[in-house]
C-alpha cells in the first residue's frame, strides 16, 4: 500500500480535493531569482503551473508574492504549494494569488516519495496520496493500440515515473477457454468470459499498481467489451451495466482507423482471407459504437490513419493536456 | 472581528476594502494571528520597478483600478532613482513603468515615498503600525516604541486599504525574556553602528537581542544600526538598552553576552580598489534634515564621479538644491534598488552598511563601506 503523507492546511481551497504532478524544490524558493514568470518554469527546469509545488520555503521578500499573482492572473500558477516552513511571504503569495498552501512536517518525506517514482499525487483533507493513472488505449485491430500504449510507457519511464503496460485478455486460463473450444461459446457467454477476466485482471494487478502510485497503460479496457460485443448485437446497456463496478479510465483514448486500413495493417500478420468481408462487417459496426462513445465524452478521438509520429505525438499532447503533465522532454 | 470590521468584510465599505479585508483575514489566519488590529500609519515596501517588475506594476495597479483607495495615513518606500550618472539614463521603459508605480500609489493616496517614514509623521509610544521597509520596522519598534510586524509589501498595501493587519508578534509587545546581550564599543560614526548592526544581526538570526552602548548616540546611528540589522536578520525588533520604551521589564539573566569592539569591524572597511567611475552615496536609510544640514555644506566640489544623496520626498526645498557639480540631492529616490550597473557605476562608495550588502546583491556593483567624514573627504579630493 502506498505511502500517505499528513499535511496542515494553511491557506485556502485545500478543502477539496486536488490532483496533479508533484515537483519537489529541496531549497527555499525565492519566487522572482527561481521561477521565470512567462514560462512557468522554475530555473531548474520544472513546471511549476498546474503541479502540487512542494519547497522547503520562500525566501526573498517583497516581491516572490507578485510573482505568484502574477502566474495565477495568467492561469500559470501551481495547484498547491506545499511548505516546511511557513512564513509570512509563503502566506501571502498564496493568499493574494488563491493557490492553497499546505504545510508538511519534513519535505524529506516528499523527497523520497518522489524518489521512487511517485510523480502524480492528490492532495484532500490533509493528506497527500501517490495517485495512479489508470490510462487506457483502444481502437479497432490494425489501429496501433500496442505501438502507442508502449511508446507511451516509454516516455512516461524517461520522466521518471514508475509505469506498467498491461493488456487484457489477462489470464491464460481465459485466453485458453477461447481457443480450446472446451466451452461452447454464445456471444453473451463470450462477453462475460471477457468481463470475468477484465474483473480479476484489474482488482489484483491493475488496483495494486494504482495503490503504488503507477501510470497503468491498458491496451484495451471495458469499451473494448462494448464496441465488440454490442456489434455482434448485444445490448451496450447491459455491457454498461455489467462492468458498472470498474472505474473510468483517467485518459481514455481511441485510435480511430477505417477498419479496411485496420485489415489492411493486420494481413501482414496473418488474417485469414476467407473471414475478411464478415470480419469487415464487424469492425465498421464497432467502430461505430467507438465514435458514440466518443460523442459521449467517454473517449477522446485520434486519427490514427496520420502517420505513425503524428499519431504518438497527438496523443502524448493529449496526456499531457488531460492530466496536466509535462511528458514533452521524455519523448524519445 | 468588530462590526465595523463585519460591515468592511461583507462589501459595505466598498469592493476594494471588501476584498482587502478579505485576504487580510486570510493571512492572518494562515500565520495563526487570532485577530485583527487598527493602525494609524502604513508603509508600503516594493516600489522600485527593479524589484517589483512588471508583476508588482500589475498588482498595484489591478488595486487602484478596483477604486482602492487608502483609509489611513499611507506613506510608501523610495522609489529607483531615475536620474542619470555621468550623463547616462535608465532606459525610458523603466522611467515609464517606474512612474506608473509612482502614480498608481499616489492616486491611492500615498502621502511621501522615502524608506525614513518616521520622518514623515513620527507615530508615538504603542501605536499600532503596518510598516513594510525592513530597516523602518526596526527603528519604529526599537527606538520609538510603536508596533509593527515586518509586513510584506502586499500586505501593507492591503493595510492601507482597510487600516488594519493581522495581529502578529509584534502587536503583543516586548519579549518577556531574550537570547542574547550584545554590548556594542563605541560607535564613531553612523557608518560603524551600521557595521555593528550587520555582525549583530549575523549573530542572532531570528532571535530578538538586547543591545548595549548605544543610547548615547543621535537617532541616526540608532538609525544605520537598525537597517544593517535588520539586512541580516529577519527579527522585527533589537532592544536597545535606555533607547527602547519598557526595555527594562526584559529578562536577561540566562542571556549569552556577547562583546563586539572596533577591531571586530575592520573587516568590512576593505581597501577600495580602482574605480574609474565611482559613486559617492549618502542616504540609506534616507538622511534626516540634521544630517542633511551636516552633509551639504561641506560638499563642495565631487572631483570624480558623482555623490548621491537620498531623502525623502517633501524634505524642504532651499536645502535641496543642488549648487555643485557632481552632486545630486534625490528626494523620493533609492539607489540601492537601481541597476546601477546599466548606468556605468562600476564601484559605489557609500557611509552605509545596509547598501554594503544590497548593491552587489542587486545592481552587481562593487560596493565599499568608508566613515561618513572619510567619503565627504574622498569626494572632494578624488582620492
Amino acid at each position: 500500500m502506498a505511502s500517505e503523507v499528513s499535511l496542515q492546511v494553511i491557506a485556502g481551497g485545500a478543502e477539496r480535493k486536488i490532483c496533479g504532478e508533484l515537483v519537489v524544490y529541496g531549497k527555499l524558493l525565492s519566487p522572482l531569482g527561481d521561477i521565470d514568470a512567462s514560462t512557468g518554469r522554475l530555473r531548474s527546469g520544472s513546471r511549476v503551473s498546474g503541479k502540487i509545488v512542494a519547497v522547503k520555503g520562500f525566501t526573498g521578500s517583497t516581491v516572490g508574492p507578485y510573482v505568484l499573482y502574477s502566474l495565477a492572473k495568467r492561469g500559470l500558477a501551481p495547484r498547491a504549494l506545499v511548505v516546511e516552513e511557513v512564513d509570512v511571504n509563503s502566506v501571502t503569495s498564496a493568499v493574494i494569488s488563491g493557490i492553497p498552501l499546505l504545510k508538511i512536517e519534513k519535505l524529506t518525506t516528499l523527497e523520497k516519495l518522489y524518489s521512487s517514482g511517485t510523480r502524480y499525487v492528490c492532495v484532500e483533507n490533509g493528506k497527500l496520496k501517490p495517485r495512479g493513472v489508470l490510462i487506457a488505449i483502444e481502437g479497432v485491430d490494425g489501429a496501433g493500440k500496442t505501438t502507442v500504449a508502449k511508446y507511451l510507457l516509454e516516455v512516461f519511464r524517461r520522466c521518471g515515473f514508475r509505469a506498467v503496460y498491461t493488456y487484457e485478455p489477462y489470464y491464460d486460463s481465459t485466453r485458453a477457454v477461447f481457443e480450446s473450444g472446451a466451452m461452447k461459446l454464445t456471444p453473451e457467454s463470450e462477453a462475460l468470459l471477457m468481463i470475468a477476466d477484465r474483473y480479476s485482471h484489474f482488482n489484483w494487478v491493475v488496483r495494486e499498481e494504482l495503490d503504488l502510485g503507477s501510470v497503468v497503460i491498458l491496451d484495451r479496457y471495458k469499451h473494448s467489451t462494448i464496441a465488440y460485443q454490442g456489434a455482434a448485437g448485444l445490448s451496450i446497456d447491459w455491457l454498461r451495466e455489467v462492468q458498472k463496478y470498474l472505474p473510468e479510465p483517467d485518459v481514455g483514448i481511441y485510435l480511430d482507423v477505417d477498419p479496411e486500413e485496420g485489415l489492411r495493417r493486420k494481413s501482414g500478420s496473418g488474417t485469414r482471407a476467407l473471414t475478411y468481408f464478415e470480419d469487415l462487417e464487424r469492425l465498421r459496426r464497432a467502430r461505430e459504437v467507438y465514435l458514440n462513445m466518443v460523442a459521449r465524452g467517454e473517449l477522446i478521438q485520434v486519427n490514427a490513419s496520420l502517420e505513425l509520429p503524428r499519431v504518438l505525438e497527438k496523443v502524448v499532447d493529449l496526456v499531457e493536456e488531460k492530466l496536466g503533465l509535462d511528458l514533452e522532454k521524455c519523448v524519445p | 472581528m468588530s462590526r465595523e470590521e463585519e460591515r468592511m468584510l461583507s462589501g459595505e465599505l466598498g469592493e476594494a476594502v471588501a476584498r482587502a479585508m478579505e485576504l487580510l483575514v486570510k493571512i492572518g489566519e494562515a500565520l495563526g494571528a487570532e485577530r485583527l488590529v487598527e493602525i494609524t500609519h502604513a508603509h508600503i515596501s516594493g516600489v522600485s520597478y527593479f524589484n517589483i517588475g512588471d508583476f508588482g506594476l500589475e498588482f498595484i495597479e489591478d488595486m487602484l483600478n478596483t477604486r482602492a483607495r487608502f483609509s489611513v495615513f499611507t506613506t510608501a518606500n523610495p522609489h529607483s532613482v531615475l536620474a542619470s550618472y555621468g550623463g547616462r539614463g535608465l532606459s525610458t521603459e523603466v522611467c515609464e513603468k517606474q512612474l506608473r508605480i509612482v502614480s498608481a500609489l499616489r492616486k491611492m493616496g500615498a502621502r511621501s515615498f522615502t524608506c525614513a517614514p518616521y520622518y514623515v509623521r513620527k507615530p508615538s509610544i504603542g501605536e499600532h503600525l503596518a510598516w513594510a521597509e525592513s530597516s523602518a520596522v526596526l527603528y519604529a519598534n526599537s527606538v520609538l516604541g510603536a508596533v509593527t510586524n515586518r509586513e510584506t509589501g502586499p500586505t501593507a498595501l492591503l493595510s492601507g486599504v482597510c487600516g488594519r493587519t493581522y495581529f502578529g508578534e509584534a502587536h503583543r509587545g516586548l519579549p518577556a525574556e531574550v537570547e542574547f546581550v550584545i554590548e556594542v564599543e563605541k560607535p564613531e560614526d553612523p557608518s560603524e553602528a551600521g557595521a555593528y548592526g550587520l555582525l549583530v544581526g549575523e549573530l542572532v538570526g531570528r532571535s530578538v537581542p538586547v543591545v548595549r552602548g548605544l543610547s548615547q548616540y543621535p537617532e541616526y546611528f540608532l538609525k544605520e544600526f537598525l537597517a544593517a540589522f535588520a539586512t541580516h536578520s529577519p527579527a522585527h525588533l533589537a532592544i536597545l538598552e535606555d533607547v527602547t520604551p519598557g526595555f527594562g521589564g526584559v529578562e536577561t539573566s540566562r542571556a549569552e553576552r556577547i562583546s563586539l569592539t572596533k577591531s571586530d569591524l575592520l573587516k568590512m572597511y576593505s581597501d577600495i580598489g580602482s574605480c574609474s567611475s565611482p559613486l559617492y552615496l549618502i542616504g540609506c536609510p534616507h538622511l534626516s534634515l540634521e544630517e542633511l544640514d551636516y552633509v551639504l555644506p561641506r560638499v563642495k566640489d565631487v572631483k570624480k564621479g558623482e555623490l548621491w544623496v537620498t531623502i525623502g520626498e517633501g524634505v524642504p526645498q532651499h536645502l535641496a538644491a543642488e549648487r555643485v557639480r557632481g552632486l545630486k540631492v534625490l528626494p523620493g529616490s533609492c539607489a540601492v534598488t537601481a541597476r546601477l550597473d546599466l548606468l556605468g557605476v562600476d564601484c559605489v562608495i557609500t557611509d552605509s552598511a545596509k547598501a554594503l550588502v544590497y548593491i552587489p546583491k542587486l545592481a552587481g556593483v562593487r560596493a565599499y563601506l568608508v566613515r561618513r567624514e572619510v567619503l565627504l573627504e574622498m569626494v572632494s579630493s578624488g582620492e
